[in-house]
């Protein structure tokens, strides 16, 4: 008898703590939405980058953001979660998330990216083909993963035109051109404005005198 | 840098490793600028003892492939313009991809098959005169379709710092073996690419979780090693004419050791 009324607050008891294990679980998950900072729009597609380490795996997890800018993360571990977050067009950030229990959204806005081009010439006002130019940012993220967010590296087209796109505002880059036929050509520090398109003035460059082709 | 940039010049199929690895390097250099002593971290068990151990870590180098490309349906993206004018190579167009990692370059990230000013390209453009079928504008199952005929392609690369702890540093990389990497959330965007204009969007695959057991690893390095084949398990949008396939992989190609000054 004394175990048959046992038995319902064991039941009850134990529902609970399942809800309760459910509610935890759900409780290590952080939402919001991300907007263009230029425009309070909310952005599809953002690239939400967060990575759980346990002591044999390692999980690399990519979430997009809905067509309303919606993102939700769930981390297997509550702690401080490092988030690299980026979209083409928009600058890159790298955030540090704490994620206990139940939390507010959280919202980001992310700012325009820069665009930068511009015209090859040699001595002789000729255009040059086949450059690469190449950005690279003199500080690096602190981020475990490498996320090359810009176009890197681009090859200028028969015209001598070049176009490099998604370079992150604020954010000091060196600039170099290369060219088995020529010297490097190197612009650093440059900086740039959210959404800012700069057309460089034509770049001459120079003939390698002594430059061997492998 | 000129010995940089010719190796990645020459060694198109694996342009994209180059350039992580590449950027990697070179963001260890002018990080001796950027960084002061405070950056650098130290192990739990170093920092009880109170002595600083640089922390060591194992930089996997990760490229991600694709292969069997297809395209049928309808593409309108390299039609002509107002009165037919044709600008660029139309009707074929060269399509690259954003990913989790990597912005879309005009680097054969989704290769195709009609060789077109040093690229493998697609017919993007399948109405007017252009409609299947025509062996001129189409290369599969009866000139109805496109099929690249190039194989295996890269399309992104990404480099993942693995902390090594302090008292199995002289494991070096074999550190690794029996451990699992997983990517989810994997997914490539096409584009028609316009070099000087806007580009068009073609249509977004989603795929299912890439895996590997890495294995083979020295103290030294690992062996190039695979996660396996995975084909399309979702697009978006869900709707339209057009579509594409193709199956893609993540490759261990290689491993490093480094110090915080290289990793975070």
């Amino acid at each position: 008898m004394k175990l048959k009324g046992l038995l319902l607050p064991i039941l009850i008891l134990l529902t609970a703590f399942a809800h309760s294990e459910s509610f935890l679980s759900k409780s290590n998950c952080v939402d919001g939405w991300i907007y263009d900072d230029l425009t309070g729009v909310a952005i599809e597609g953002v690239n939400v980058i967060y990575i759980d380490v346990s002591e044999n795996e390692v999980v690399v997890n990519t979430v997009t953001t809905s067509p309303d800018g919606h993102y939700n993360i769930c981390p297997k571990e509550p702690g401080v979660k490092q988030v690299f977050i980026w979209a083409p067009g928009f600058s890159t950030r790298r955030q540090d998330i704490k994620i206990f229990g139940r939390q507010p959204n959280l919202n980001f806005r992310l700012q325009r990216a820069a665009t930068v081009q511009g015209t090859l010439l040699d001595a002789s006002n000729q255009p040059i083909s086949g450059a690469q130019l190449r950005v690279e940012y003199l500080q690096k993220d602190k981020f475990p993963l490498l996320v090359s967010s810009h176009s890197a590296v681009f090859k200028s087209g028969k015209d001598g035109l070049f176009r490099l796109r998604n370079i992150d505002a604020f954010r000091p880059v060196r600039l170099t051109v290369a060219h088995p036929d020529y010297d490097d050509y190197v612009v650093s520090p440059i900086t740039f404005e959210p959404d800012q398109e700069i057309i460089l003035k034509p770049m001459m460059i120079h003939k390698a005198r002594e430059k061997t082709k492998e | 840098m000129y010995r940089l940039f010719n190796h990645v010049i020459s060694c198109s199929r694996t342009y994209l490793l180059v350039l992580i690895a590449s950027v990697l390097s070179f963001s260890s250099g002018s990080l001796a600028i950027a960084e002061d002593s405070s950056s650098k971290s130290s192990s739990p068990i170093s920092q009880s003892f109170g002595v600083q151990v640089p922390q060591t870590y194992a930089v996997v180098y990760v490229s991600f492939q694709n292969r069997n490309r297809f395209s049928w349906g309808e593409h309108d993206q390299e039609c002509p313009g107002l009165g037919g004018i044709c600008w660029h190579s139309c009707p074929f167009g060269n399509w690259g991809v954003d990913s989790n990692f990597f912005y879309r370059v005009d680097l054969d990230q989704f290769k195709g098959w009609k060789l077109m000013d040093e690229s493998y390209e697609w017919n993007s453009c399948t109405s007017g005169n252009w409609e299947a079928p025509n062996a001129l504008w189409y290369n599969a199952d009866n000139y109805t379709h496109q099929q690249s005929t190039q194989g295996v392609g890269t399309y992104a690369g990404t480099t993942y710092c693995w902390v090594i702890p302090t008292l199995q540093v002289d494991k070096g990389c074999s550190y690794l073996n029996g451990k699992t990497l997983t990517f989810t959330g994997s997914y490539m965007r096409v584009w028609e690419l316009d070099p000087f204009d806007d580009d068009e969007e073609i249509k977004k695959l989603i795929y299912p979780n890439l895996q590997r057991i890495i294995s083979n690893c020295t103290v030294d390095g690992c062996p190039s090693q695979s996660s396996t084949w995975k084909g399309v398990s979702g697009y978006s949008p869900t709707t339209g004419g057009q579509v594409i396939d193709a199956q893609i992989r993540f490759v261990i190609e290689a491993c490093d050791l480094a110090d915080a000054s290289q990793c975070t």
